[in-house]
């Protein structure tokens, strides 16, 4: 295997083995990043 | 906006010396002629009221125009329109074409039927591309002008603010059409190509979390939602569907075959995951390249679709095995119904058509591409903020309104920059005269604006007409004079301002232009200041600025990086597949599918007269960034099976398993991307549309030379075919 098929399948083994886990940390972070999403400016003045 | 750049300093300059041409253009259409007292009353009336608006510098109608005339052997300035008896009138005809003759605003004041009158509302400079408080003014401006006009009468406002305005309204509303409309292709296609809501559920939920996150990324780094950025949700939309497709395609072909979820998850994405992040790579890139532009907009653009693209295949590719994984599987008869649909069908034709006559697929090909490479020398670069804006747009109509009852309000402010005092003297204004007279005679002038017929007109005034040979250039010394006398009042000073510097060493000349559809605005301009400069060249150095001059100049610096995006992007990629695939030789194959897509997009330009502007730049350097993903799924799979080292196998069985395993897919995502693109039609914003022709255009350049091409070449190509064959038996050995 080349460097980055090895990489590639350890970052397949990783994705399915720790599925739950990393589902479980997208949805934290996603309900803490939605709390910046009021901040979000708008600039139409097209400077 | 660069505020940095040469032009619009030079712009800045120009309107602190002459004041800034920042204005709004009402024009009023009436049923009654102006030299009736009661349409000169409510002109008088709506005057005073759009005076009063806050944020308005000044206003300039018939009814506040003062000119310099006698009055019962006085000189002194006196308001145009006269009260007599309590009852307001214009002068009498002659005397109106003789002032209109010196004051060439009056062809903007006043038609020459007298039914149609128009108002100047000059803006404070620093609201110039402040949107809210354009809309504001114009909304202020409205209710004003029905306030006071009759009933029967029709007005239109328009002006650099209104189509400012009106683009990044357009601009906004494309946007999320885009984003709507593409959303719906995506899941549409997800259903069909799957026959499973679940598999439409996961593709929306994979989406809706990428966007979530790139909205709170803007949010914290504080990028705004802007015209540009709003753009690029649909874009991300359609490129993190496409990593969804080709796992869950990859799922299900293993799920066949190993009856366990979390094995076929991990054999799919084990096949899957490396081609796709090389895919999103290159996709980044594409638009990453964008960046390379000193305009914040765009650079915003390029960073939120780099960060976007690459965010969507993290998403996918945690998501998408887990929950297929999570998820009951498909139903026999799903797989049955995708194995018997028509796009498997159509695949099914085409196989054996590529590999029954391959030779002739790749002539085909060539030629095509050819042909649309013939079509590069018809590019045309036309770089201006009207050509964006198509016919049927409100404000084209308004500017058409006003150009066949008024004057032709597109200009360009000629500076020519003299020793001090250059302007004192008649052997200047002589030139100036020889230079109004060269500049009218090219075809894109109409007229030209500049002091001198003022001068002349004043000339008249004290020294009566046809006695004197040669006019206000024949005495040396009554120019000087007549600016000495000018100066006395506020109205001369005023006058002479927008004209000439008080050192008389800096003259602006408006040039009042057509901007026909059919010649690009940087010809004109640079026909207006060569023209110029070879009048002038013992006078001084002229400069040609203004609002179009502006916008044109930060229009061509986009399209000059942008260019140098494109060439960038192409380099980066090559390299990129050069190191995946692990051979240069496979890297340069690659190159033969991204080459026709790149050809359409230039020659599609070239050929159906689409111009080169600020929007359609990018589509080449993004649709090459998309368009290599289905270039980068097919030579994996074919180097797997390269890598097999099946004895049994030839090239050519090498060449078709990779077909029949990549085709459906690379149609599916091309498919969803071909008509995310197509959906931009419907914006009305002209290069919006261009953007969209082209990116479907290439899109289908890319699936065709991916899915037909791309085997027909390798098939061809004795040379190709020996390497590959040498690989075989490298790794079999």
């Amino acid at each position: 295997l080349n460097a980055h098929e090895f990489l590639a399948e350890k970052a397949v083994g990783i994705l399915i083995d720790y599925r739950k886990l990393l589902v479980g940390l997208v949805a934290v972070l996603t309900i803490i990043l939605a709390l910046f999403i009021p901040q979000l400016s708008t600039d139409p003045t097209m400077k | 906006l660069d505020v940095n750049s040469d032009a619009y300093r030079q712009y800045l300059k120009f309107a602190e010396i002459f004041g800034n041409e920042q204005f709004l253009f009402i024009a009023i259409r009436n049923e009654a002629q102006l030299d009736r007292p009661e349409v000169l009353k409510w002109l008088h009336s709506l005057t005073s009221k759009l005076e009063e608006i806050e944020k308005v510098t000044s206003v300039a109608s018939l009814s506040n125009t003062r000119v310099l005339r006698e009055n019962n052997g006085k000189f002194g300035f006196s308001l145009l329109v006269s009260n007599t008896n309590g009852a307001p009138h214009l002068p009498e005809g002659t005397e109106l074409e003789r002032i209109r003759a010196a004051l060439p605003i009056m062809d903007f004041l006043v038609s020459r039927d007298l039914k149609t009158v128009g108002i100047f509302i000059r803006l404070d400079e620093q609201h110039k591309y402040d949107i809210p408080i354009i809309e504001g003014l114009l909304g202020q401006m409205r209710a004003v002008v029905k306030a006071n006009i009759p009933e029967t009468s029709e007005f239109r406002i328009i002006g650099p603010p209104s189509i400012i305005l009106a683009i990044h309204r357009y601009n906004i509303q494309t946007a999320m059409i885009f984003w709507a409309l593409c959303l719906t292709i995506g899941i549409s296609v997800t259903v069909y190509i799957f026959k499973s809501m679940k598999v439409a559920a996961l593709a929306l939920l994979v989406i809706g979390l990428s966007v979530l996150w790139i909205l709170a990324f803007m949010s914290v780094t504080g990028i705004p939602l802007t015209a540009t950025t709003a753009l690029s949700f649909g874009l991300v939309l359609i490129v993190s569907v496409a990593v969804v497709i080709r796992i869950v395609t990859h799922f299900n072909e293993r799920y066949q075959v190993v009856r366990d979820r979390v094995e076929a998850a991990r054999q799919g994405l084990g096949v899957v995951f490396f081609p796709c992040f090389v895919c999103s790579v290159t996709t980044a890139v594409g638009f990453g390249t964008t960046m390379v532009t000193s305009i914040p907009m765009v650079f915003q653009l390029g960073l939120v679709m780099f960060l976007g693209v690459l965010l969507s295949f993290v998403m996918a590719v945690i998501l998408t095995p887990a929950f297929l994984i999570a998820m009951k599987p498909l139903e026999a008869r799903s797989y049955q119904r995708m194995a018997g649909d028509w796009v498997a069908l159509a695949l099914a034709g085409m196989e054996k058509a590529i590999f029954g006559h391959y030779l002739i697929v790749t002539v085909l090909g060539v030629t095509l591409t050819l042909a649309m490479v013939a079509g590069v020398p018809f590019i045309r670069s036309d770089t201006q903020l009207l050509r964006m804006l198509s016919a049927s747009t409100k404000e084209m109509k308004d500017l058409r309104f006003v150009e066949s009852h008024l004057a032709a309000l597109h200009t360009l402010e000629l500076v020519i920059e003299a020793d001090g005092g250059a302007f004192n003297k008649p052997q200047a204004w002589e030139k100036v005269s020889d230079l109004e007279k060269e500049l009218r005679k090219l075809p894109e002038v109409i007229s030209t604006d500049s002091f001198l017929p003022f001068l002349e007109y004043l000339d008249r005034l004290f020294h009566g007409s046809g006695e004197r040979q040669g006019g206000v250039l024949s005495n040396p010394g009554l120019i000087r004079d007549l600016f000495a006398l000018l100066s006395l009042s506020e109205e001369g000073r005023l006058m002479t301002g927008r004209y000439v510097d008080g050192c008389r060493s800096l003259l602006h000349v408006s040039v009042r232009i057509r901007n026909s559809p059919g010649v690009p605005i940087a010809e004109t301009i640079e026909t207006v200041r060569s023209t110029a400069a070879s009048v002038m060249k013992e006078e001084g150095k002229v400069t040609v600025t203004g609002d179009i001059a502006v916008f044109a100049s930060q229009a061509s610096e986009i399209v000059r990086s942008q260019l140098l995006s494109l060439a960038l992007a192409f380099t980066i990629i090559t390299i990129i597949l050069m190191i995946h695939l692990g051979s240069a030789l496979l890297g340069l194959i690659s190159l033969i599918t991204n080459i026709p897509p790149v050809a359409v997009i230039f020659g599609v330009m070239g050929w159906l007269g689409i111009s080169l502007d600020t929007i359609t730049v990018f589509a080449a350097s993004v649709a090459l960034g998309l368009a290599v993903d289905d270039t980068v799924h097919y030579l994996s799979v074919l180097k797997e099976q390269i890598r097999l080292k099946d004895p049994q196998k030839s090239v050519e069985d090498c060449v078709r398993k990779a077909y029949s395993v990549t085709a459906k897919a690379m149609v599916s995502t091309s498919a969803v991307l071909f008509f995310g693109f197509l959906v931009l039609i419907i914006s009305p914003f002209k290069p919006v549309v261009s953007f969209g022709i082209l990116g479907a255009s290439a899109i289908l350049a890319a699936v065709l030379a991916d899915v037909i091409f791309l085997p027909s070449v390798i098939l061809t190509s004795s040379g190709i075919r020996r390497f590959l064959g040498s690989r075989m038996s490298l790794r079999g050995s």
